[in-house]
């Protein structure tokens, strides 16, 4: 019998938001990392019906005196002893001063854990948080192993000096980046041919922080997959579990460090996910697969449900994608040599 | 790339607790029904830390109007076609109520949905829910497709002691008669000697002597052209000592996930080949749990003893949090990879009397 168990990976202390139905946020990041060997613990800070971009949506919010009291007690138990933490989206301050107040005492305690930290914030634009975790968020960049944040309108050097340099965070990962003609023509020559101009892409982008001293914040590399069109909710939330999932810190045999292959892997399988997402949501009848037309959206709002439904993410349908038994076509990240200027 | 993608055996709502740390409720059955194929809609009842075997626990319950808005909101964006619904431990009369308000509307509107209701309410003989909830459960029952009781739950649903052939098949028939269910299981019994005296031949010698068993009774009520009123079907499993929690919520989200209606082509019926695959994947879950437990330091996986226990608690949490079930080591179990021994469950002919 002894074959039938395979081996501990360690545990994973997630904390995030809980939907009913669908795949995002806790939903989207838990059964990919327990099926690539994670136990992971879940600290739900929201019980959500859905995410919220159907037209109905219930919610009840963790209050952070509620958050307290979990951690304290889970800490009384001798269950806070992650290997790797993994915190997501978290609507107010408070809760998320509480969060950021434990995993710090954690990651005191316990300096080796890997924490990956998603600072859900907003999206195209949008702040979708309250505007007072702003300021917590930024004083737990320090403290993160991995950052996952996406596009920012800043010059691209720039945000990512003075995440590397003034909130001191070792690796950033920034993904689903438009690739728009002036970040094209910067792109190394190799990555430029990957592109084709009549299918759009997008583009991930890894920053590792140099150990040495010189002129070079970082060591950067770049992928990119084609764009699906259409908008997928858990994307993230399913990325960034996978990249923490994959990540092997003392793994340093490949030519790319270890942050570079998980992101590769990350890449992958997230998007072969997306793949049969679509897939899947194409072979819907008509009234279920319908594009998105905000007008017409309006007029009947159950069209946007329909759509959305369809287009939740297959990751149980997928999981053989996830193990990585039928993975698909590699997407992988490569040195962007000249990302700080050319020797 | 279609080779990457498994097919859909449907959706599951589960109506069940949610623990942070450990594998007891939703978090036992999730992770082996998503394993399976199902995508699985969470309804989480209580939002607790652990187990409440550890003894100290924190968390927070759902409100009844928390869970009728819950349910409400998933209906008007058309969540709620589940193929399958699965609820287990709910808090308190007034959260149970709105659950079997939301199951019964479902269940109206869709009589095909296979519902497999697991009436927790106690063990070994001691109610830990209020006595309340009795009454909801009752009337709960009609609608259900398969129950999961253990067998103090059998004794307190149908007010029948069971200790002789006679008060075993009255409560059965109670079940299947007053409350109208159709498949009855009762899993973990253990082996008194009147009850195994009553087994079927091929089952008793099954049992050794020195090594104390565990029986699983399944009972499939008959269609009105026999005379017989169910067929019975029953299997065991040794005994592995030792308090391991959320035993009886894997299996039920196993006999869920297996249970094919439509698969007539095994010799014994669908429900009995789910319980045996049911059987044998928990009882290996349980088995390379066990093994994991006796591998840690001794203070890790001491043995019960309420009074050293109760002089040093930390004792009991050790103890606890060493046999959590293994669900996640033991995914190849959950997806058949890797069964190890079939645990069936055999005919009990004469278990009415014999023709």
């Amino acid at each position: 019998m002894r074959s039938a168990a395979l081996e501990d990976f360690g545990r994973v202390l997630s904390i995030q938001s809980h939907v009913a139905y669908g795949y995002v946020a806790g939903k989207a990041a838990t059964f990919p990392l327990q099926l690539l060997g994670y136990d992971v613990d879940i600290v739900n800070t929201g019980n959500s019906s859905n995410q919220a971009g159907y037209r109905h949506h219930y919610c009840t919010r963790a209050t952070a005196g509620e958050l307290t009291d979990m951690f304290s007690v889970l800490e009384q138990n001798g269950f806070l002893k992650p290997a790797r933490i993994l915190t997501g989206f978290i609507f107010e301050a408070e809760a998320l001063s509480s969060v950021a107040g434990a995993v710090t005492k954690l990651l005191k305690e316990n300096p080796r854990i890997v924490y990956l930290l998603d600072p859900v914030i907003g999206d195209a634009g949008r702040l979708y948080v309250s505007p007072e975790v702003i300021p917590i968020y930024r004083s737990l960049l320090p403290i993160a192993t991995i950052i996952t944040p996406n596009w920012f309108e800043a010059s691209l050097q720039r945000a990512i000096r003075i995440l590397h340099e003034t909130y001191l965070v070792p690796n950033i990962v920034i993904s689903s980046i438009p690739v728009a003609n002036w970040l094209r023509e910067l792109l190394p020559s190799h990555i430029q041919s990957a592109l084709r101009h009549e299918e759009p892409s997008l583009l991930c982008i890894v920053s590792i922080r140099s150990d040495s001293a010189g002129d070079r914040p970082s060591a950067v590399y770049a992928g990119c997959v084609p764009l699906i069109p259409g908008h997928f909710s858990g994307v993230g939330d399913l990325f960034s579990a996978l990249i923490l999932g994959h990540y092997t810190p003392s793994d340093t045999v490949e030519s790319i460090p270890p942050l570079a292959q998980a992101v590769s892997l990350a890449l992958t399988k997230t998007h072969a996910i997306i793949s049969i997402t679509e897939q899947h949501s194409s072979s819907l009848p008509p009234e279920e697969h319908t594009a998105t037309d905000d007008e017409l959206d309006n007029e009947d709002p159950e069209r946007r449900i329909r759509r959305m439904r369809g287009r939740e993410l297959r990751i149980v349908q997928g999981r053989k994608i996830l193990t990585g038994e039928a993975i698909g076509e590699l997407r992988k990240v490569v040195g962007w040599e000249n990302f700080w200027g050319s020797d």
